[in-house]
């Protein structure tokens, strides 16, 4: 089992879960960080080392975080590019973490982290130009 | 040939049915059984696309749905009805129901709201009413992994 994290700016983790709740029901064993505009970046570098400390040493996690540059990504790489068993992957969206959601019973962490990539960056189109791509296939 | 869910929803094909469903249930197929889908282009594109790739999608008119049904033609499936109204129409053509999924029944004009989505009229009472009388159970559940809730206890009718 992967316990996941999700570490962003503002509400957006929260907002994203509450989202991806609507869809598959309510979820346990996700934690939510939020950066709040006042928090500096060692604070936030704390509440990641909480958040992971909390699980067993054996535990596997997996953390998202809205985009490359920001707090959340930097601190979590700070807290955590030696720690074995975590990984993290960036660029939060739906499409993401409900892969997250389905994935974390069934795989590994490394598993789980590049099915949400792929999840991730397969959710963005332009719906336009796909339902078109697609009305045409379809009527081939 | 096993119908895997029989669900009621207003929305039809969404992010409940097409995300939540499909993972926990793993349909070949899913059937829309909306008359009015079946016979406009252009829902049918939206749905076409709403529904997931490698799931077969059968949008037909609810007649159509229970002669599939009763024919065996389908393998693994999910179907979907916009409204208890339409869901008793399967059962009165003969298809065999345990047990209706109410999913969804949104907001509209002259409906009282009983949970986050369950908007019920007279009507719809009255159908869920046969569906009593006629042995199928009914469970109030919007996303799959929410809990299932007694759908007369919601609307506090004690029969």
């Amino acid at each position: 089992m992967v316990n996941i994290i999700i570490a962003c700016h503002g509400d957006a983790a929260s907002g994203m879960l509450s989202a991806a709740e609507m869809i598959c029901g309510k979820q346990r064993d996700i934690t939510v960080l939020s950066l709040q505009p006042g928090m500096s970046a060692e604070q936030f570098g704390q509440l990641i080392k909480d958040a992971v400390s909390q699980f067993g040493v054996n535990d596997e996690a997996l953390v998202i975080t809205d985009f490359m540059g920001g707090t959340p990504s930097n601190q979590a790489l700070r807290q955590l590019l030696r720690k074995q068993n975590v990984e993290i992957v960036t660029g939060l969206n739906l499409p993401m973490l409900l892969e997250a959601i389905f994935s974390k019973n069934e795989k590994t962490a490394r598993d789980v982290a590049k099915c949400c990539v792929n999840a991730g960056i397969d959710g963005v189109a332009d719906l336009k130009t796909s339902v078109r791509k697609r009305k045409f296939s379809i009527n081939e | 040939m096993e119908i895997l869910l029989y669900r009621v929803d207003g929305r039809l094909l969404h992010g409940q049915v097409v995300v939540s469903c499909v993972r926990n249930y793993h349909p070949t197929e899913i059937v829309v059984a909306n008359d009015e889908a079946a016979q406009d282009e252009f829902q049918r594109t939206l749905l076409e696309f709403a529904a997931p790739p490698n799931i077969r999608l059968y949008i037909l008119k609810v007649e159509e749905t229970a002669q599939y049904i009763l024919e065996e033609k389908l393998d693994r499936a999910i179907v979907v009805v916009k409204n208890p109204q339409d869901m008793l129409r399967l059962i009165e053509k003969g298809v065999n129901i345990n047990e209706v999924n109410i999913g969804g029944m949104y907001h509209e004009p002259n409906k009282k709201q009983y949970a986050k989505a369950l908007f019920v009229d007279d009507s719809d009472i009255l159908t869920m009413q046969k569906f009593k009388e006629k042995g199928v159970r009914m469970y109030y559940q919007m996303a799959f992994q929410d809990p299932k809730e007694d759908v007369w206890h919601l609307l506090k009718i004690r029969k």
